[in-house]
């Protein structure tokens, strides 16, 4: 189940600013990663992946990490 | 302005984020370390800091849009100002001046320069009448760009119970709508100029 503030969040980070805040997000998470140990999977930066259905084209769901 | 509120809200949810994300550090660092140990207390600085630094990044993302916001704004405020009077109303002008014209006169005129900011400038002067000049909505840009300036230094990712009114309100938007609003009637109303 998609909600509209996916929709709305995704359609966000593809955006130029959106981009630059999801890579700044993810580099915090690696600095996490190097500095404290803390593993990457432990933390969740709101970075949005879509899962595509194969027959209809559709998002299905996103996968948030 | 437009850009200006988007960039509010933009830097907001970003920094909520990266709030979020320093709390699953600290939540990580309080579930592994001995809470009071030198080890728990340097992990927790390193991720104080981390968080500082990201907060930084992305204030200088968004503080550039609203820095290229306000200089249009000015950009456009400044063409219709420095658009030359009409030699009409120059000719006018020591007419007016020297009492040569009836007031009906002079106001059947006055409407044919409505639309013109030096026009209209010049012909309340000569009629000895006040004219609303660019000068305070300037000065309400500097305000309003020193406190979105303000919002950016401040905000750290609260949430609306531990904000002051003033981050509050910028977050809201109506500050920089209600400068929207002026400046879109001062550039709608001197559009036609040439």
């Amino acid at each position: 189940m998609i909600t509209q503030e996916q929709k709305d969040r995704y359609k966000y980070q593809q955006t130029e600013s959106g981009k630059q805040v999801i890579q700044l997000l993810e580099k915090m998470k690696n600095q996490y990663n190097d500095k404290l140990s803390i593993h990457k999977s432990a933390i969740k930066t709101g970075r949005l992946s879509p899962l595509v259905n194969g027959n209809t084209g559709e998002v299905d769901r996103f996968i948030e990490y | 302005m437009k850009n200006t509120n988007r960039a509010i809200k933009e830097y907001s949810e970003a920094v909520k984020q990266a709030k979020s994300v320093y709390n699953q550090a600290v939540k990580h660092i309080e579930g592994n370390y001995i809470k009071g140990s030198s080890v728990y207390k340097d992990a927790m600085k390193t991720a104080k800091e981390t968080f500082e630094n990201t907060v930084r990044e992305m204030k200088s993302v968004f503080v550039k849009q609203v820095e290229k916001d306000f200089e249009e704004t000015r950009t456009s405020i400044k063409n219709i100002v420095v658009t030359a009077p009409s030699e009409e109303l120059l000719g006018l002008l020591p007419m007016i001046k020297n009492g040569m014209m009836t007031e009906t006169e002079i106001q059947m005129f006055s409407d044919k320069f409505v639309g013109n900011y030096m026009d209209e400038k010049l012909l309340a002067d000569a009629k000895g009448e006040q004219f609303k000049t660019i000068e305070w909505m300037m000065d309400d840009l500097n305000n309003l760009e020193s406190k979105v300036n303000d919002f950016f230094d401040n905000y750290k990712g609260d949430d609306l119970a531990k904000i002051s009114i003033h981050t509050a309100t910028m977050m809201n938007g109506s500050p920089v709508e209600l400068m929207n609003k002026t400046v879109d009637e001062f550039l709608t109303r001197y559009a036609g100029q040439e």
